[in-house]
């Protein structure tokens, strides 16, 4: 499912990406990679997203947040 | 060569991870070219001696990655690979290592010198983390230094380490990432191959062949420009070849290497840390809420206006004061009637008018550094994106637009940090409709000459106007011109950190001695040009009405006879061209507004009985819209690289600002039909 749909306050593991290289990479350089967990701080249904992951805060567009692919833990 | 050498340095690392503040602490006063708040993306140097040793220091773009996708990103990548400096100084924030390292293991892997600066350690003391710094140099091979620049802990041992690794120089060959055996072939095996490739042959092998891997687009067009298609057909095979090997994409796998070296890394060098519930994460619990934050925002935006002009007042009637007398003294004491004139009437008044807003300038830029560091400001991003996003635009275009209110120049030129180029252009080309503060003082005459008692509510309106025109043209840029969605926002929201007033000083006065250096020359001869205008050829003491600005203005004026405007008002408006505060400084010319009286106060009385109500305020209306000023085109030339975007700003803000004046009159006069041809 995409990370988009995660509730706030819970956990999910990245599993893979669909998207364009230049977002792709951009989520790579900030640390969303396969197997990364990441935690939903904030998912207010409409607006960006804000998670947190290996250990730092990232606000994240909402049309982005569709293009992580996640698992639930 | 018997002058000695300038070393060079690069200053490298993420955003948030006070590069600034190294880079200050390294230079100190030796700096050229201020930076702009939000963005360090203008190309700062600056110099340090050390053990008799030059060394220049370049400031390069905050950056997450060397990848070929950010503007800031290649320009930081291009430097470090095309430039070759002699060092480069990774500055790294202890707090966040592991996301931090991911750039000094790209960095490595160009090749580069670099000596990791290992800042913040107090920030990452206090989240209990501790961190093995010799062992962090030993596994990444590199020397590491570790700081706090704020408070100038280790900026001695920096240069130390910067000046021993110019010395060895030694070019690194050790391999920082292994990738595991079947990518290692690969890499192998391009690089073998890149010998018969000549323009990437200047770089450090192994990195191209690892960027051919990942395809990047940067390193594929020069091999793909110069020829090089069996390279490119084998690094194409090569990559099939992994992705079959591995089941995915090459630059995932290759960047998923890397994190775990980082990880590796992680687990020798770091220990401790807890998950603690911090008050970072209660005021972002409040900032980033969904019904507190947008209040919060406001709050904090007004709060924000109310110190930049409340603390600049007392020093703005200090100044207004100190010109009046000024240019007595001057109109005075010189005997010479034309030296006479054109000193107390062309330099002293015009100039004048303009330096009695520099306190608003000057804290304006000081707020908006202290909201930056203050870490707010990634925060307003966030609170702005869903409204940006309706509009067609993201949360970071929100924070150029923001400085817009200060100066369009350095608000044009923050949009670099925006990643989508059509999302960069339509930022750019709205901001000149934020209010910039040299536009104030076109308001502030016209108001107070006009709207006694309602001087601030008329004032705010110019300001919603220019946000609801933008808001409108951002539409219709995106519906017509520059079509498709915005690109997504990504940003990293660092902890809030207590603003430093060092830092914030420092750069309000940058910025705030560029705007009067603006002021001191184009502004000045823009005055002296208008003075000289509409005083010649009759010489001081003629008939304004024979003057060139009259000819020119009488020329112009029936294209403006619809909204009631005189020819002084549209002579005025040629003039706003150069820098729009020149408009005030062009009334003060027009009128030879010297001597006792206090200069606004006499300035409105001559205004007044050349505009009706209405008419002035579409004259503000129309200030406020058309053309932005001379060095606010050049940005957008410079910015967008080509004139086309900078004439296109001119052609459409000039429509804009005569419909709106016309519309303006019309319906005015259509509500105060009382008011129209009032004798005052």
């Amino acid at each position: 499912m995409p990370l988009a749909v995660v509730e706030e306050g819970k956990t999910a593991v990245i599993i893979g990406f669909r998207g364009g290289a230049g977002a792709v990479q951009k989520l790579i350089s900030l640390g969303f990679l396969p197997g990364t967990p990441v935690r939903v701080v904030r998912n207010q249904r409409t607006g960006p997203l804000v998670v947190e992951i290996k250990g730092t805060r990232v606000a994240l567009g909402r049309g982005l947040a569709m293009k992580v692919e996640v698992r639930r833990t | 060569m018997s002058e000695k050498k300038r070393h060079t340095v690069a200053l490298a690392g993420n955003p948030n991870v006070g590069k600034t503040v190294v880079f200050n602490a390294l230079t100190g006063a030796r700096q050229r070219m201020g930076n702009w708040p939000g963005v360090t993306v203008e190309k700062k140097t600056g110099i340090f001696r050390y053990r008799d040793e030059e060394f220049e220091v370049v400031d390069l773009p905050g950056a997450y990655s060397l990848s070929p996708y950010s503007l800031d990103e290649k320009i930081a990548r291009a430097y470090i690979v095309e430039e070759k400096p002699e060092v480069v100084v990774d500055v790294v924030n202890a707090a966040s290592l592991e996301r931090n390292l991911y750039l000094t293991v790209q960095l490595l892997e160009t090749g580069a010198n670099v000596v990791v600066a290992l800042n913040m350690m107090d920030e990452a003391e206090k989240k209990g983390l501790k961190i093995d710094v010799e062992r962090l140099s030993r596994l990444l091979h590199v020397p590491v230094v570790p700081m706090v620049a704020t408070r100038g802990e280790g900026v001695e041992a920096l240069k130390e380490a910067i000046y021993e690794e110019m010395r060895h120089h030694e070019v690194h060959r050790h391999m920082t990432v292994g990738y595991g055996d079947v990518a290692e072939e690969c890499i192998v095996e391009l690089e073998k191959r890149i010998e018969k490739c000549p323009p990437l042959r200047d770089y450090n092998r192994r990195w191209v062949a690892i960027k051919l891997m990942e395809n990047d687009t940067i390193m594929v067009g020069k091999a793909k420009a110069s020829g090089c298609d069996s390279l490119l057909k084998k690094a194409e095979q090569l990559r099939e070849l992994l992705k079959k090997e591995t089941g995915t994409d090459p630059e995932i796998f290759l960047a998923d290497k890397r994190y775990e070296f980082i990880d590796r890394v992680m687990d020798e060098v770091v220990h401790g840390g807890t998950e603690a519930w911090t008050f970072s994460d209660m005021l972002d619990e409040v900032f980033t809420h969904k019904i507190f934050g947008v209040p919060v925002f406001l709050l904090f935006m007004w709060a924000a206006f109310q110190f930049t002009f409340g603390v600049a007042a007392p020093f703005v009637d200090a100044i207004d004061i100190f010109f009046s007398w000024l240019s007595e003294i001057a109109a005075n004491s010189i005997s010479n009637p034309a030296v006479s004139s054109l000193v107390a009437d062309g330099i002293i008044s015009g100039v004048g008018s303009v330096i009695i807003f520099l306190p608003n300038i000057f804290l304006l830029f000081f707020v908006l550094s202290l909201l930056e560091d203050s870490g707010y400001l990634a925060r307003a991003a966030f609170v702005m994106d869903r409204f940006m996003y309706r509009i067609g635009l993201q949360g970071k275009s929100f924070v150029p637009l923001l400085f817009g209110f200060g100066c369009n120049v350095p608000a044009i030129m923050a949009t670099r940090t925006i990643e989508g180029e059509k999302d960069r252009i339509i930022t750019i080309l709205i901001t000149p409709l934020m209010s910039c503060s040299a536009r104030l003082p076109v308001y502030i005459l016209f108001a107070s000459a006009f709207f006694i008692g309602y001087e601030g509510t008329v004032i705010f309106s110019m300001y919603i106007m220019g946000i609801l025109l933008a808001v409108l043209m951002a539409l219709l840029l995106r519906r017509f011109v520059l079509r498709g969605k915005p690109a997504p926002l990504i940003i990293e929201m660092p902890p809030y950190r207590m603003p430093s007033l060092k830092s914030s000083v420092m750069r309000m006065w940058v910025n705030g001695s560029l705007f009067l250096k603006k002021a001191g020359t184009v502004i000045f001869g823009g005055v002296v040009i208008v003075w000289f205008l509409s005083t010649y050829p009759g010489g001081p003491g003629s008939d304004i009405e024979t003057s060139y600005i009259a000819v020119l203005g009488k020329i112009l004026q029936p294209l403006f006879a619809p909204m009631g405007w005189d020819w002084k008002a549209v002579a005025a408006l040629m003039f706003g061209f150069v820098a729009k505060e020149i408009v005030v400084g062009a009334y003060g010319a027009f009128y030879g507004i010297s001597g006792a009286e206090e200069t606004n106060t006499s300035l409105q009385t001559a205004l007044s009985s050349s505009f009706t109500p209405v008419g002035a305020y579409a004259y503000m209306a129309f200030v406020l819209t058309y053309v932005p000023c001379l060095p606010t085109i050049a940005a957008i030339r410079t910015e967008t690289n080509s004139w086309k975007w900078a004439l296109f700003a001119v052609a459409y803000l000039l429509s804009l600002a005569y419909i709106l004046a016309l519309v303006i009159t019309f319906v005015g006069n259509l509500i105060f039909h009382a008011g129209v041809g009032v004798e005052l």
